[in-house]
């Protein structure tokens, strides 16, 4: 006697299938017109900002000489938390001891028209994230940093004229008291023979946390980054007056003698001025998929119901989740200002169609995106 | 060859870090007065979406607005280990400043070095065999009542949010711990203030211990109180 088998079919809640079946998870989702993660096709997350009172321009610190931080940014789009803060550093500009004459001078502005990377000031970006291990950079970590650092330099967004110190001198005072001036705030009456002779500039450092990852990390770190730089304020610096014109000769490799920095140039603890970023090459990013429906993986459609007809290919905003992350591979990365200005614009076309009237809609939705998350702050 | 650190964008060899010039002495005396004032707290917990259990806490002065503590603890595991096998879960504990970095390695080795002893005694870890837990304290912010950056100062907050942590990681302890701290003393407690699982003593002279340990456990009690509040309120 044959006993028959009864076979059960087996259902998942979402979250278990779209980890064993991203692909099919979102095809199902997809074809019913909304995505894993609820949002429309075209919808953005929305992200929220402050600057998380981290930085030592805020009211919150009294001793702030122990901060360092010179601008800070916290941003959380969806569960995905992004922490930047920036600190700063000086560099010193080797000059040759008896200035730079005029002919070279001319030679080397002349160069520099042509050298359009020169001109821009970058940040040094670390990016961190949280993943319950310890260790080395990962890969995405060390990618991440890298772009960003390729992107802030190649956009424009700080001119290097921005990172010039200018700096002060202490004075001690005859009776004692201790005064600094700054070239910028005495005018043109300061004598110029007691101006330093040395030339400085800032250097910039990013660090990027990130927890709770949820997707493609550049264009949070990025928008982060940038709101960050927004409300940076570099410190005043000075040198004492009494090395304000001390010169040693060093040698540097048979080249001719080199003035190097023997004292320390100083920050004052509470003057600052807010970095001159370059606003017209100030963008924000936004990402976008490209994904081919699956007509099989459609749900069979009752009768009654009109036969729509839908587009092969879908354009999805801001991917979110290990679903979307995982199947859609045809990705675009968008870095624009409101008016649609490219600043960046990387498209890796794996395995859906990319084509132009999905990159100009792209183009078009990350300059809409761009004037709303220029408006926040 | 070069030693420096390829992996990641370390900028121009020649810069160094910027150095403030010191602030008047006046606006230093008023902070150091404050010292020993009451706390207010911030708890949420589950923020780290993709750990096991988390907790963020912000511990300021009772006026909600000076001197932040702002720490994010996540925890990760139970979960398998290789190698050999071990009949109870390993635990190890990791401290991170995200932003600003103040306190030398070594300081923050000894600090987890501490940590890690006083959860070894409270967390059932033959409970978990072959596993490990791995605990992540990333200090957001910092900065102490008297401008110094002194790990006295946030050991109470790393226990606190460890334990929150692990209630949230659904990791069975023993007993809330917590801590309370006194004179650069640090006295964690469990079973309601019956028990002693960590001390440290790091500066400062303590004349009388037993007074110092009753200091510590008011503030022990007051911990507790706060975190079974917040867990009571907020149970699934």
């Amino acid at each position: 006697m044959a006993s028959s088998i009864e076979i059960h079919p087996i259902t998942f809640p979402p979250e278990v299938l779209a980890r064993i079946a991203p692909d099919l998870s979102i095809q199902r989702h997809l074809s019913l017109g909304v995505r894993p993660c609820l949002r429309q096709f075209e919808e953005f997350r929305n992200i929220e900002i402050s600057d998380g009172g981290l930085s030592r321009s805020t009211d919150l610190f009294h001793n702030s000489e122990e901060n360092n931080i010179l601008g800070s940014n916290v941003l959380r789009s969806g569960k995905t938390i992004v922490i930047t803060s920036i600190t700063g550093g000086f560099v010193e500009e080797l000059l040759p001891v008896h200035g730079i004459d005029e002919g070279e001078e001319e030679l080397r502005n002349m160069t520099m028209q042509h050298d359009r990377i020169s001109q821009f000031g970058a940040v040094y970006p670390v990016v961190e994230v949280e993943r319950g291990r310890m260790g080395a950079p990962t890969d995405e970590e060390m990618n991440l940093s890298q772009k960003i650092y390729n992107c802030i330099l190649g956009s424009g967004v700080i001119p290097k004229s921005s990172l010039n110190v200018s700096v002060g001198r202490r004075t001690t005072n005859p009776d004692k008291s201790v005064s600094i001036t700054y070239p910028d705030e005495e005018g043109p009456e300061l004598d110029q023979q007691f101006l330093p002779k040395r030339k400085w500039s800032y250097v910039l450092y990013a660090k990027i946390q990130v927890f709770s990852r949820d997707g493609p990390l550049f264009e949070l770190c990025w928008n982060s980054l940038i709101y960050a730089l927004k409300n940076t304020k570099l410190p005043r610096a000075f040198v004492d007056e009494k090395t304000t014109d001390l010169k040693i000769p060093v040698r540097v490799r048979g080249r001719s003698a080199a003035i190097r920095e023997t004292y320390d140039i100083i920050c004052d603890s509470h003057k600052s001025i807010p970095l001159v970023l370059n606003s017209k090459n100030v963008g924000f990013a936004s990402n976008f998929g490209v994904i081919d429906l699956d007509p099989e993986a459609r749900l069979p459609e009752k009768e009654d119901e009109m036969q729509v007809d839908q587009e092969d290919s879908i354009l999805l905003a801001d991917l979110q989740g290990e679903a979307e992350e995982s199947s859609v591979l045809s990705t675009l990365s968008i870095i624009s200002d409101e008016k649609g200005n490219l600043k960046h614009l990387g498209i890796i076309g794996g395995g859906s169609k990319v084509t132009t009237e999905t990159i100009r809609r792209s183009i078009l939705l990350s300059s809409k995106r761009s004037e709303d998350l220029s408006t926040k702050n | 060859m070069s030693v420096s650190d390829r992996r990641r964008i370390l900028g121009p060899t020649n810069a160094r870090p910027i150095q403030f010039a010191p602030l008047n002495e006046d606006s230093k005396k008023i902070d150091t007065e404050r010292k020993n004032l009451n706390k207010s707290v911030f708890i949420e917990n589950g923020l780290v979406s993709n750990s096991n259990g988390s907790s963020y806490l912000e511990t300021r002065d009772s006026n909600g607005i000076e001197y932040p503590t702002l720490l994010l603890t996540s925890v990760y595991g139970p979960r398998p280990t290789r190698g050999s096998f071990n009949s109870k879960a390993s635990l190890t504990i990791q401290f991170k400043e995200v932003t600003a970095e103040n306190f030398p390695t070594g300081e923050l080795k000894e600090l987890c070095n501490f940590l890690t002893n006083i959860f070894n005694a409270v967390i059932n870890l033959a409970g978990y065999p072959k596993s490990g837990i791995d605990i992540f304290l990333n200090l957001i912010q910092h900065e102490g009542p008297s401008g110094e950056y002194s790990r006295e100062a946030i050991l109470p907050t790393c226990i606190n949010g460890i334990t929150l942590a692990l209630v949230d990681a659904g990791i069975e302890i023993f007993d809330m711990v917590s801590a309370g701290s006194y004179n650069g003393t640090v006295v964690s407690f469990t079973k309601n203030g019956e028990e002693i699982v960590g001390l440290w003593k790091d500066t400062g002279d303590v004349e009388d211990l037993v007074e110092t340990i009753e200091k510590c456990k008011e503030q022990y009690y007051q911990n507790r109180s706060t975190m079974i509040k917040y867990l009571m309120q907020n149970k699934k």
